[in-house]
């Protein structure tokens, strides 16, 4: 039978620790693959079962390297050799034989555990991987020092990480950083957040979602939150069940004016798409996207990385038009939910405008006792005969669209717009979150005299919606236990507390930290007068930092070092001075001489010196091995030797 | 006490014990997985530079920071260890000569510290930060005489395993390795003849005549002492034999027959070991130096010793 394995133990929990923040997003029989792997190897030298062969393993690796690059067509995902990495770590672990493949397998978690930045640049995950690697650091040591406790390991990588700080920020600071990347494109991320496209009856995911969509800090007085349509996309070609957005919108090219100018600044989390949101209706564009015709922003390339932009709105705009004009808005495919159909060309027989015929669709969701919910059930063939006359059941996204369907079927041109409503303003902090649960689809009318008119038919059976947030409107029965627990417990008021003192934290980091690029650098070297052009300034600056991070490290090494110093042992000092007196006179104590024999040997050789000698040995000897070190008799011996002096005693003496 | 007579090299730990590992003498480098670490950092910053991953730039610098500081806490972890003292007890050749060095830690615990001789495995240790520790370490022998095992390369690789630090310390330490004991009947054959001459085997008989007591002399044989008044509390007393005062018998060099004077020596140290088992005095004759008879541990140790040392000029101590 072979040995058991010491480190196999630690170092399973060591990839474990690294791969855990992965283990949600990798495909699911990946994750099974290593929570299944991890338990075989934490058992196997418990139950004394054997690792797999070496066949076995390669089998194994070559099977899964397939499956992965067949499941995400490639490496493209980052998900894919997150994956591949996971999986062949786990591998690895069964034939960790000797020190090379235990070091090897801890290099590779460290690896393991910085890949976690494809999943999010947060703080809490940032803080996570320090916890990792000071976890990994831990492990290395412990399979450097055999026989050494992992508790005081810990604390030593710990200390070693403080003491690696002052190198690590100053070369964070001056390693030069370039203009986009040097090659290459960076993985997809996920994408999550809106849609660019709606279904009436398709299932809402966005309520339970509160993660941050966009944070907002107006320059301006903030509007009252019944006024905070953040606008994305337009939806204006329907197929007869989906609305989405046209293939081709050209830019605006008439200037947008209007009253009641907000203007504020957006930090948008990655979404992985290239609409930007902006308050209702954008002025202009802001750098590095395009104003539409449709009044919607698009960047110029996907937002992989969180996007800061400045937006200017005009709350009250002047006549909105557009050059292609709003035909394009009144296409219907024939056919289907005839019953809307026929109330649509009842009330365009009646009214005398488009204005009236809105007002007609309005009053007629007040009147009927039309519920605002998240559980709308299933809605049939003919989902918007179904909405209005049957279940009259449904959240924004079913009324928007139910709306603008009336609305061309009677002849007016109207367009689903979606986007958010609302935002949260941060306590601690002066900006605003909007969550992905803040998701909302309104209308937008066309008439001749006043352009596009905004219409929220959700206003008219939910008005608190545009005051409150989502949440509070809704049957709590709705949600999931968990969601329900956390927003609506007890503890609900605490955890949001501490969720927007959290949010602004990690919104500094995101700042300050994650958000520092070339131009930050640049910036920063100009302040301390080097030039940032060419190599020479960022090549000193970086030496420079280099120095500076080594000298302070060693300081702080040394410093830590000498608080933990024990205290000089100033009898032994004493009696070592009283030695080095002896051996200038002609008796030297030799090292194995204790200091019994020694006073014996000088009082033998040299007895004018045997009384002081003796006085002075027989107090070194109380002192030192009475078991209590006496203060009074160690100042006394301490006097004893500093006035002590060969010559004199032996003149004195004879 | 010993001083060496010929040059120190540079870079080594001299003068009288104790000795310290010192600042100068001792260097440090990365090693192969060093050189490993290094290459994943580099990997971690160029992924970092491509796709301007901040977090990705934080890491790899906590990474090497961390890597940094360890090589001054694997430098601490090697300066200022002190050797205060060898021990090493004689041998025959062909066994392992046992070096213990005795380590101080100079005040500061010490973890993971490698002890090597020159043809020995290494040895590793952790020192607590007060008190001394034995470092043993075996090295074969193969030739009679003084065995000097080099200097002592003290290493460690303490925390991370990425670099090493080493330092050489002179030991002056020596090990009497006696010859390899050659049993021939031969050899053995003319010690009894010469007994015959005498009264030898009338002394072998009369091993067990017990005739008194007398204060124990380091080198008695441990089963001549009497243990009973030990363990009352009475001192260590030895017992005495009529039958140990026997004829004495010279081991002599000259005696034997083999034209190899090491393989003479070899017989004479059997002769000595089976000597010292029988009861009889023994002495020990070669060229140029005698032994007188006697008998017990420190007599076997002085034959043993001028066995190993024969031939060696001064050192006939």
């Amino acid at each position: 039978m072979k040995p058991r394995n010491p480190y196999l133990g630690i170092l399973t929990l060591a990839v474990a620790v690294a791969t855990l923040p992965h283990l949600f997003s990798m495909p699911g029989w990946v994750s099974a693959f290593c929570l299944v792997s991890w338990g075989f190897l934490f058992l196997a030298p418990r139950r004394g079962w054997a690792m797999p062969g070496a066949w076995a393993r390669r089998a194994l690796a070559v099977t899964l390297a397939i499956a992965v690059v067949y499941r995400f067509q490639g490496l493209a995902s980052y998900l894919a050799p997150v994956s591949l990495l996971s999986a062949m770590a786990c591998l690895k672990l069964m034939e960790v034989h000797n020190h090379r493949d235990r070091m090897a397998t801890v290099f590779m978690t460290f690896f393991l555990a910085v890949s976690s930045l494809l999943i999010s640049k947060s703080l809490q995950l940032a803080l996570y991987m320090v916890g990792s690697l000071v976890f990994t650091s831990a492990v290395l040591i412990q399979i450097n020092h055999p026989g050494g406790r992992m508790k005081s390991h810990l604390s030593l990588a710990a200390r070693i990480l403080v003491q690696a700080l002052p190198v690590a920020l100053l070369l964070f600071l001056a390693f030069p950083r370039f203009q986009g990347g040097l090659w290459g494109r960076a993985w997809d991320q996920r994408s999550t957040g809106l849609s660019d496209t709606l279904t009436m009856g398709a299932f809402s995911s966005l309520a339970e979602n509160n993660e941050p969509a966009f944070r907002v800090a107006f320059d301006t007085e903030p509007p009252p939150r019944r006024d905070l349509y953040w606008r994305a996309l337009t939806l204006s070609r329907f197929d007869g069940k989906t609305w989405s957005s046209p293939t081709v919108v050209p830019p605006m090219i008439h200037p947008v004016t209007g009253s009641r100018p907000v203007s504020c600044t957006v930090v948008l989390e990655p979404h992985s798409e290239r609409w930007l949101m902006a308050l209702d209706v954008p002025a202009r564009a802001p750098e590095g996207a395009v104003l539409r015709s449709d009044f919607t922003l698009t960047a110029n390339r996907r937002v992989q990385e969180t996007f800061r932009y400045h937006t200017t709105s005009f709350l009250a705009p002047a006549r909105l038009a557009e050059s292609a004009g709003p035909f394009l808005s009144l296409q219907l495919p024939p056919g289907g939910n005839p019953r809307a159909r026929r109330l649509a060309a009842e009330w365009a027989g009646r009214a005398a405008s488009p204005a009236q015929v809105a007002d007609m669709a309005i009053a007629y969701f007040r009147k009927n006792d039309f519920v605002y919910t998240l559980a709308p059930g299933t809605l049939g063939r003919d989902p918007v005969d179904a909405f209005l006359f049957e279940t009259r059941q449904g959240f924004c996204e079913h009324f928007a669209a139910s709306f603008a369907f009336l609305m061309r079927a009677a002849g007016v041109p109207c367009r689903v717009v979606v986007g958010y409503q609302g935002a949260q303003k941060n306590p601690f902090g002066n900006y605003y979150i909007v969550r992905q649960s803040d998701a909302h689809a309104w209308t937008e009318i066309w008439l001749a005299d006043r352009g596009w008119v905004r219409v929220d038919p959700v206003s008219a059976v939910a008005p608190a919606r545009l005051n409150r947030d989502v949440r509070d409107l809704m049957d709590k029965k709705m949600f999931s236990l968990m969601y329900r627990w956390l927003r609506m417990g007890p503890l609900a008021r605490p955890l949001e507390e501490f969720g927007f003192a959290w949010d602004l934290v990690n919104t500094r980091w995101r700042e300050w930290v994650m958000d520092y690029t070339h131009k930050e650098q640049a910036g920063l070297l100009e302040r301390l007068g080097i030039s940032a052009k060419g190599w020479a300034g960022p090549a000193a600056a970086l030496a420079g930092a280099l120095a500076l991070g080594a000298a302070l490290a060693t300081l702080l090494h040394f410093r830590s070092n000498w608080t933990q110093r024990p205290r000089p042992d100033r009898s032994r000092e004493s009696w070592d001075r009283f030695c080095a007196r002896m051996a200038q006179a002609g008796v030297a104590r030799r090292p194995d001489e204790g200091p019994a024999d020694f006073a014996w040997r000088v009082s033998q050789a040299r007895p004018g010196l045997a009384a002081p000698v003796g006085e002075i040995t027989d107090l070194y000897i109380a002192l030192r091995y009475a078991g209590k070190e006496d203060p009074a008799l160690s100042a006394r011996f301490r006097d004893r030797v500093r006035t002590f002096s060969a010559a004199r005693e032996e003149r004195g003496g004879s | 006490m010993e001083t060496s007579a010929n040059a120190t090299p540079p870079g080594t730990a001299a003068g009288p014990l104790p000795r310290s590992l010192k600042n100068k003498s001792t260097y440090i480098m990365p090693n192969a997985f060093g050189l490993m670490f290094t290459v994943l950092l580099s990997a971690l910053l160029a992924g970092s530079a491509n796709y301007n991953n901040n977090l990705g730039f934080l890491m790899a610098f906590f990474l090497g920071g961390m890597a940094f500081v360890s090589i001054l806490h694997t430098h601490r972890n090697l300066i200022g260890i002190t050797l205060s003292g060898v021990q090493c007890e004689p041998v025959f050749a062909g066994e392992e000569a046992v070096f213990e060095f005795l380590m101080d830690s100079g005040g500061r615990e010490r973890r993971a510290l490698a002890f090597k001789l020159a043809g020995a495995d290494a040895v590793v240790e952790d020192l607590p930060a007060k008190g001394i520790v034995r470092v043993r370490t075996r090295v074969p022998t193969n030739q009679r005489g003084l065995f000097s095992p080099g200097r002592l390369t003290v290493f460690t690789r303490f925390p991370f395993g990425i670099f090493r630090a080493w330092s050489q310390v002179e030991t002056g330490a020596e090990c009497v390795v006696y010859p390899r004991p050659l049993d021939s009947r031969m050899a053995w054959a003319a010690l009894s003849r010469g007994e015959e001459n005498g009264a030898g085997k009338k002394a072998r008989q009369a091993v067990d005549d017990f005739s008194g007591l007398r204060a124990y002399v380091p080198g008695d044989p441990p089963r001549h002492l009497w243990w009973k008044a030990y363990s009352r509390g009475l001192g260590l007393q030895t017992k005495t034999f009529s039958g140990s005062q026997g004829e004495p018998v010279y081991l002599d060099f000259s005696a034997l027959a083999d034209p190899d004077p090491e393989k003479r020596l070899s017989r004479l140290c059997a002769m000595v070991l089976a000597a010292e088992r029988g009861t009889r005095p023994y002495g020990l004759s070669l060229p140029g130096r005698v032994i007188l008879p006697s008998r017990g541990e420190a007599h076997r140790r002085t034959c043993l010793t001028a066995l190993a040392l024969f031939g060696s000029p001064g050192k006939n101590a």
